[in-house]
């Protein structure tokens, strides 16, 4: 599904990925999780070829497309979407309005009285008013909110990959629970692959992620299950660097 | 015997469309008046719009001009009301003003403007408030935002000519531009380049409307 093989990335002059690999295949769950700063956030805007980042080597390879100097669109086309950690606002366009926009630019094909039915019920599925169609993007909405409109259009649009960049900041508990079984669900059904950046053990528990990743040195410098990051939890991302939690602990 | 060279209409009561076809031409404005929609199908024109005393005007509208030279001017008569909000999408070259002159006392008139450009085009659009001189209790106001994108070129000059020292008289213009941040947003839901700057023009025009409905 998704290669990326010794990507090596910088904003401005400065390095922040230097040979980073990482295979997701279907249906897997993937966590990356690593100290502020060390560019997390990097690896999901790299891949959906962001404006601030330059991508200086390495491959992008997607279903066996090479999209590593795709457009940003055609990378969505691809099937991959991404929730920011801060979605922006668009004043002036309804949800309703650009959901449409992109189902017709990704030629996905749906009646409206399907897709009123389909909204209908991802809005019931994710507790939130049916009127949130006809709000405008993200305007006006608490952080929980937009979190969850996004994943409102990702049950919509359907997408192969879903790149999750601190889907849990601004979730309450109830709210975080939600999204995390919606999450779940929506992998259950589709066969999709997520690729989430948090630091939240709640989050992680509901997933039940297959690989969890630690980002250092713009690098993965150790992978392991979600026992890994219980181990983070324990000990923190200080603790040395191939010594385990349990080793630590004696 | 002298012959009109304008041809004036009568306007009583709302209105769906205003159809601007000719290059003069009179309204004439009484009672209270909505109108929905404004046409302009000529490439220039004068169109003098005369509010009566206690009159109101209200239009709010999207309006497209292409290679539009032209102009409105407003007369505003004792104790009228004028709402003008106008969305404007302009193509290539337009040369457009709006100009309002309160002649007597206790008008009050409000002028928003929403502007974007098509690339590429060259447009100067003028506003324009006048409050007659010995005049009293007169409110004008004009809001013009505009829409900068990279390649399109608006030159906005709003005007304020006071003479009279008993009236409330503003004028505000707000320039933005299309981030960079909006277009990722939207190329991440799938949308080209082309349709998401399309796709947020269109919003700016009506976003005057929404937020008033808000």
């Amino acid at each position: 599904m998704l290669h990326i093989k010794n990507l090596s990335v910088s904003a401005g002059k400065k390095s922040i990925l230097k040979n980073f690999n990482l295979d997701i295949n279907d249906s897997e769950i993937h966590v990356l999780m690593g100290p502020n700063g060390v560019g997390k956030s990097t690896v999901c805007k790299s891949i959906m070829h962001q404006f601030d980042y330059d991508i200086l080597d390495g491959t992008i390879i997607y279903n066996e497309f090479d999209i590593t100097h795709s457009k940003t669109y055609e990378i969505a086309r691809h099937g991959i979407y991404y929730i920011a950690q801060s979605p922006v606002e668009v004043e002036g366009i309804t949800n309703a309005e650009l959901l449409r926009s992109a189902m017709n630019e990704q030629g996905i094909k749906m009646d409206i009285f399907e897709f009123n039915r389909k909204c209908l019920e991802v809005c019931k599925k994710l507790n939130i008013p049916k009127t949130f169609l006809h709000r405008h993007v993200n305007v006006g909405m608490s952080g929980g909110e937009r979190k969850k409109n996004e994943l409102l259009q990702m049950f919509l649009l359907q997408p192969s990959l879903v790149l999750l960049d601190e889907i849990d900041s601004g979730l309450d508990v109830d709210a975080l629970k939600i999204v995390g079984e919606n999450l779940k669900d929506y992998v259950r059904e589709t066969h999709a692959s997520l690729f989430v950046i948090t630091h939240q053990q709640a989050l992680i528990d509901l997933l039940e992620p297959d690989f969890v990743h630690i980002l250092k040195d713009g690098r993965i410098i150790e992978s392991g299950t979600k026992e890994l990051a219980k181990e983070i939890e324990k000990f923190g991302f200080l603790r040395a660097n191939n010594v385990s939690g349990s080793e630590l602990s004696e | 015997m002298n012959k009109l060279p304008v041809s004036t209409v009568k306007i009583i009561e709302d209105l769906d469309v205003l159809r601007i076809t000719e290059p003069n031409t009179i309204f004439e404005i009484e009672g209270q008046v909505k109108i929905k929609e404004l046409q302009i199908s000529t490439n220039s024109f004068h169109s003098f719009w005369i509010l009566k005393d206690n009159s109101v005007l209200t239009l709010e509208t999207i309006i497209e001009l292409n290679n539009v030279t032209g102009n409105i001017k407003i007369l505003s008569n004792e104790n009228s009301r004028l709402f003008l909000q106008l969305g404007i999408s302009l193509k290539n070259q337009n040369h457009f003003s709006i100009y309002n002159k309160l002649l007597k006392n206790y008008a009050s008139s409000t002028i928003k403007l929403h502007l974007v450009g098509d690339l590429e085009s060259h447009s100067i659009i003028k506003t324009t408030g006048e409050i007659s001189l010995n005049t009293k209790g007169n409110e004008f106001l004009e809001d013009v935002k505009y829409l900068m994108e990279e390649k399109s070129h608006i030159e906005c000059i709003p005007e304020l000519f006071v003479s009279a020292e008993d009236c409330i008289a503003n004028h505000f213009v707000t320039i933005g531009c299309i981030s960079d941040e909006d277009i990722f947003y939207l190329n991440c839901k799938g949308i080209s380049v082309d349709s998401a700057r399309n796709l947020i023009r269109q919003s700016f025009l009506k976003s005057m409307f929404l937020r008033e409905e808000e």
